[in-house]
């Protein structure tokens, strides 16, 4: 993450948001402060439409049409939440702050921008693990970002990765939605990757980060695995390197998968998408996954 | 790393301050990195007095006020909504999927593992399973209580699960968006659903890792952490079971009214929604404090207790608690009444120029109290506030105590022989599944016998009556100390749970 010297404009920015609030003093000022007062501003539109902008469609004589409204809202702008009813208040607490709406708006002549802008992502320092929320995944998942434009997507709930894609152009943060991602060039199909993982229960437990390089710590029962996930010798390729722990039998890997790559291992014997191990070759290989 | 110095900002708006808070307090802004979303999830003074800042988009930054500078410990984090230290120095932050311990094991400043200390809860996609916290108690067991998800989305087609087979079914609620129905199918699922292991739930995880349910009933407990005493706080949002937002006393195995997390207790088989309100109500353990909506709070967050009170002129042993959308702090004085904790909420800063949006506290080791600020676009605020004691002393009441026929207030300073008018207001509170509730039965309620101590430091008064489950709302006009000071904070809202 590059987060460089604080700025004046940082200070700048801030002085404005420390205007002492006034006690209310306007009829109805009370009123839109407990009801009102957090999804709609004076003149700046925030969750809601300011009151500037609510006072320009609800003038003086449409005082029953915004009692009514307020009582049962319907939803003008398809991109706001739909405002709860408000017939708690009353059509007298509605009427004063209808009231306070003319009277707190009066002499605007214009709605200021929005008070909270769209947050523009920093450039980050790769790679860069984020836990996010991510389509055709568990919802506890992680993208790893490495450099050349390869990301990935590591399933926390299955202990496995999931899929790689390029052109990721989102923030990868949030709790709304997954992100919108391009299509996978890379996508794992095998029910289980494991031939012990349908034994046990997989166990995140987390990751570290090797010289700044993630490495996904998980087990199946008794059996630890390390696995880190680094750039591959080739552009568009990338590496997992796995190190075992608590292996006595042989292993094998299912590599199914959708994309048009090549897989190889450094060590083992990999026949179609099938990799065979030894117990002994299971404690330390890797394998590079490269596009084509 | 970042440079920056702490930028006083004046308040020169003074003309509007109602109250002379600002001969008492000053309210400076702690600039941050131009370059991060300043959102605030958590605060929290280090051993070694720095200060770490956690924001919703994930990073957690830390400053050294010795160098005035921040620099980076971790980042990639999903809503990290609180953070405690470990007696190692590893801090431990609660995110959307996980507990999280993280450790710089290379000196370098900056957190290398990231370790899952406890994961095993749903997430079901929903927008509104915020996880809060943690809090830890003198064993060093966390405690995380968990959002419930809003009806306003259904979840994703892919969960951690498992989804419980109680209320609407799963196919309805993963189908959610091309539902053309769901604005009235949603009706079903109750305003805010808990579907997932363990929405709603105060949960208790043991330091190696393992998480029980601690308390039920929650709906929205943004605020969560213990006071002194070692009891344990929580507060939660007005809304569906919330006549206003409450302060709760939690303790093992209660459950404290919103329904939908009963699901996850052991046995139950019923919907949440079809109990009869009477059942739940019998059921439920009241809050100890109510914040009433729109005057002292809409969406209460954390609680952060006093400190010694030459640090920050408050005493020692309350609990402050923070609002989103009104520009003030309460104080919680607590007053036990049998085994109940119930209590008084007095405003603290109104109206002082802090602002809106108060999320997250912690105070540093000088003993000012540094205030983290959010909003998630909704009206709130952004950045970092400290607000520091000038050291002048304020008059307050220390103490709310309610007797068998009225209340004992406590002054730290001697009151005037020229009384302040007494009004004392009292009203309930509708429980029900819609949403709020208005004031019930408010009625004024007759003041007698006041009563000033000889030394001037209590003043009682009697009540006709006192009557349970009702907030009482004292207001005492015109209170002044001997040497003419204005009593800060001249509203006590009591909550009276018991009687005595």
């Amino acid at each position: 993450m590059r987060l460089n010297s604080v700025t004046l404009l940082a200070l700048a920015g801030m002085t404005s948001l420390l205007h002492a609030q006034n006690e209310p003093q306007i009829e109805g000022q009370k009123e839109y402060q407990m009801n009102c007062a957090a999804c709609h501003l004076v003149d700046t539109p925030s969750m809601g439409p300011s009151l500037f902008a609510i006072a320009k469609n609800y003038p003086a004589e449409n005082k029953a049409e915004f009692i009514a409204w307020a009582k049962a809202p319907g939803k003008k702008d398809p991109a706001l939440l739909q405002m709860p009813s408000m017939a708690h208040v009353g059509d007298e607490g509605l009427a004063k702050i209808h009231h306070y709406t003319l009277k707190a708006t009066q002499g605007i002549k214009k709605e200021k921008k929005k008070k909270f802008p769209n947050f523009k992502e920093p450039k980050r320092e790769l790679p860069y693990v984020v836990r996010t929320f991510l389509p055709n995944t568990s919802p506890a998942s992680a993208a790893i970002v490495l450099e050349g434009d390869i990301s990935l997507c590591f399933d926390s709930e299955a202990c496995r990765l999931r899929y790689a894609w390029t052109g990721s152009k989102t923030m990868l943060r949030g709790f709304r939605s997954p992100a919108a991602l391009p299509e996978p060039y890379y996508q794992e199909t095998s029910p289980q990757l494991w031939s012990f993982a349908n034994e046990t229960k997989p166990e995140s437990h987390g990751y570290r980060l090797v010289d700044g390089v993630p490495e996904f710590h998980y087990s199946f029962g008794d059996i630890e695995i390390r696995e880190k996930i680094a750039n591959g010798p080739k552009p568009g390729s990338f590496v997992r390197s796995f190190t075992l722990s608590g292996i006595s039998s042989p292993v094998t890997l299912d590599l199914s998968h959708i994309g048009n790559v090549s897989i190889s291992s450094n060590k083992g014997k990999l026949k179609g998408d099938t990799l065979r191990l030894t117990a002994s070759e299971a404690k330390s290989f890797s394998l590079t996954i490269s596009q084509r | 790393m970042i440079r920056s110095c702490l930028a006083l900002i004046s308040l020169s708006d003074t003309s509007l301050l109602a109250q002379s808070w600002q001969d008492h307090y000053v309210i400076e802004n702690v600039p941050l990195p131009v370059e991060i979303d300043k959102q605030i999830g958590g605060m929290l003074t280090l051993r070694d007095g720095r200060i770490a800042a956690s924001f919703y988009s994930g990073e957690i930054l830390i400053f050294d006020q010795t160098k005035n500078e921040w620099s980076l410990f971790a980042q990639g984090l999903q809503c990290p909504l609180g953070m405690v230290e470990d007696p190692d120095g590893a801090i431990v932050t609660s995110q959307w999927s996980e507990l999280t311990r993280l450790r710089d094991t290379d000196g370098d400043g900056e957190a290398d593992v990231y370790e899952t200390v406890w994961d095993d809860f749903g997430i079901s996609g929903n927008y509104h399973e915020f996880n809060f916290g943690p809090a830890v108690d003198h064993e060093g067991n966390y405690y995380v209580a968990l959002n419930v998800a809003s009806n306003f989305a259904g979840t994703f087609e892919k969960v951690r699960g498992p989804i419980i087979p109680i209320g609407l079914e799963e196919s309805v609620l993963k189908g959610w968006k091309d539902n053309p129905d769901w604005p009235t199918i949603k009706k079903k699922a109750g305003r805010m659903y808990s579907r997932v292991p363990y929405r709603g739930c105060v949960m208790k995880i043991s330091p190696d890792g393992k998480g029980t349910p601690f308390a039920y009933g929650f709906r929205s407990p943004d605020g969560i952490g213990f006071d002194d005493k070692g009891r344990l706080w929580v507060t939660d949002n007005q809304g569906d079971w919330r006549g206003t937002s409450p302060l709760y006393h939690v303790t093992e195995g209660n459950f404290y009214g919103h329904p939908a997390s009963l699901v996850w207790k052991e046995g139950w088989t019923q919907d949440p929604l079809e109990v009869p309100v009477e059942q739940l109500q019998s059921m439920r353990t009241p809050a100890a404090a109510l914040f009433p909506h729109g005057e002292l709070a809409n969406s209460p967050t954390q609680p952060i207790p006093t400190i010694a009170p030459e640090k920050f002129g408050l005493p020692e042993g309350e609990v402050l608690i923070g609002d989103m959308n009104q520009p003030i702090l309460s104080r919680f004085l607590a007053d036990k009444v049998g085994e109940t904790v119930q209590g008084a909420f007095i405003p603290f800063l109104p109206f002082s120029g802090l602002g809106m949006g108060n999320h997250r506290f912690c105070f540093d080791q000088s003993g000012a109290l540094w205030v983290g600020k959010t909003h998630l676009k909704w009206a709130g605020d952004e950045g970092i506030r400290k607000i520091t004691w000038t050291g002048k002393p304020l008059f307050f009441v220390e103490e709310a105590e309610l007797k068998q026929s009225g209340f004992k207030l406590r002054l730290n300073a001697s009151l005037s022989e020229a009384l302040p008018k007494i009004t004392v207001v009292k009203h309930t509170y509708h429980y029900h599944a819609a949403y709020g509730s208005p004031k019930v039965n408010e009625q004024e309620v007759e003041v007698s016998e006041v009563n000033r101590s000889s030394n001037g430091k209590t003043l009682k008064f009697k009540l006709p009556e006192i009557t349970p489950g009702y907030l009482y709302t004292i207001k005492l006009e015109g209170a002044k100390a001997t040497d003419g000071s204005p009593l800060m904070g001249d509203t006590i809202y009591y909550n009276v749970v018991e009687t005595k």
